[in-house]
């Protein structure tokens, strides 16, 4: 299935598109909805906060979001910058029960004069989990915080029935020594 | 903690530049193979503005050193009667004086009722009328209705107008559907009702864009070249941020 209509892809190819990412974060003290841009907007019945500074610096910043396809696993890095020693430690405390949790992407074109929502609304692009947080130190002053957004597809990017390894034959038919030796190097002596 | 202070009355403006605000952030082209280029930008626009003053001394510096100061590089907020030179005379704004008055002269002045001016020997100014708003627009609405009061069936593109009361926001008309409909940008920062009233006198709240927007030279005889540069701050933002 498509993830645009042709209706859609005939507004997308307009010569100025007005557009922001969406994010819903399932967080373990509650549901946090954020967009890349200023201030808050109710779109889809909830209200999202805006984290680009109003002066245009980002305080998030998010990486290239790629299409989720067979044979490769596709993540976004969603890095938020200018954490504070405390929401370091809250990060580094929480960090496991963060793991796992419900991160969707939603992105949404609006009207770039009334910014209203474009007719299709808030399109999924990316349902995923997050992963392990990754905290930086960067000199004296840079701190960031990254998730790793990892697609829900991308558990489900492996060959289709398993491989052909002793680990998956032993899965499928347990016992079964036939793949025992694939893949490993075998040194034959032979008498002298 | 963070407080909405008032400028110093008498700021000498003598520059107003608007400045790309947000929007900028983010945006950016893409360009295809046969030459066509589509743009992209973010879609939620805010007032930046870089407000020049004239050279000042004395206790006008001493004021404006002092409100400089106490916005913190950002921390807090200022409320800002965005002043229009262009705005329209008393004539077009539908008062019955002379096609010549305009909203600084002193031919209109108006003493107490006892007959008494001011103790500067001024009596009250004129001011541009309000007129109701006649049909509700929810935030970040950008269409308002207003009323035939006034000037409000005589608005055109590019006037400023605001709300009252208790609305801190600058719009700007970008469109008229009709007389006394008009589309406005940046969308409404707070719900309007038939109780309010739209003012050519708008108040917008502002704060310093950074710890080194604002600058307070002081020269051999005068302090010159001062200028600060400020981000509009949200109606909603101030409520639960600057009200202190």
């Amino acid at each position: 299935m498509a993830i645009f209509s042709p209706a859609d892809l005939d507004w997308l190819a307009r010569p100025h598109i007005a557009r922001a990412w969406f994010l819903e974060l399932d967080l373990p003290e509650g549901v946090r909805r954020v967009h890349n841009g200023t201030g808050r907007k109710t779109i889809g019945g909830h209200e999202w906060l805006g984290v680009t500074d109003p002066m245009g610096g980002q305080i998030v910043s998010m990486a290239n979001v790629e299409e989720p396809r067979f044979g490769q696993a596709v993540a976004v890095q969603v890095t938020l910058s200018g954490a504070n020693k405390e929401f370091f430690k809250a990060v580094h405390t929480n960090a496991r029960e963060l793991e796992g949790r419900r991160a969707d992407l939603f992105w949404c074109a609006f009207d770039p004069e009334t910014e209203e929502v474009w007719p299709r609304g808030l399109v999924k692009l990316f349902p995923g989990r997050i992963s392990s947080p990754a905290l930086r130190w960067e000199g004296i002053g840079i701190r960031t915080v990254s998730i790793t957004v990892e697609s829900i597809w991308s558990s489900q990017n492996y060959q289709f029935g398993g491989k052909w390894n002793d680990a998956d034959q032993k899965r499928r038919y347990p016992g079964d020594k036939g793949l025992m030796y694939v893949g490993v190097k075998v040194h034959e002596t032979w008498g002298n | 903690m963070a407080r909405l202070l008032s400028p110093p009355a008498g700021l000498p403006v003598i520059t107003l530049r608007p400045l790309s605000g947000p929007r900028a952030a983010t945006s950016g082209a893409s360009q295809s193979v046969a030459g066509f280029v589509q743009t992209t930008a973010l879609p939620f626009g805010m007032w930046r503005w870089q407000i020049s003053f004239a050279p000042m001394h004395k206790a006008m510096f001493r004021r404006y050193r002092g409100w400089v100061t106490a916005l913190h590089g950002g921390a807090n907020a200022t409320r800002w009667s965005f002043f229009d030179p262009d705005k329209m005379s008393p004539r077009e704004a539908g008062l019955n004086v002379s096609a010549k008055a305009d909203w600084t002269g002193s031919a209109y002045d108006r003493n107490w009722s006892n007959g008494e001016p001011w103790s500067s020997g001024c009596g009250w100014k004129m001011s541009p009328p309000v007129v109701p708003v006649v049909e509700s627009a929810s935030r970040d609405d950008t269409t308002v209705k207003l009323s035939v009061d006034f000037w409000g069936h005589d608005l055109d593109v590019g006037d400023y107008i605001g709300f009252m009361p208790f609305h801190l926001g600058l719009y700007t008309v970008t469109e008229v559907f009709e007389p006394g409909s008009y589309r406005i940008w940046p969308p409404l920062r707070k719900a309007v009702g038939p109780h309010d009233f739209a003012t050519l006198e708008p108040v917008l709240a502002l704060r310093l864009e950074g710890e080194d927007s604002a600058s307070a030279d002081r020269g051999l005889v005068v302090a010159e070249s001062l200028s600060v540069t400020m981000v509009e701050v949200l109606d909603y933002d101030v409520r639960e941020y600057f009200a202190d």
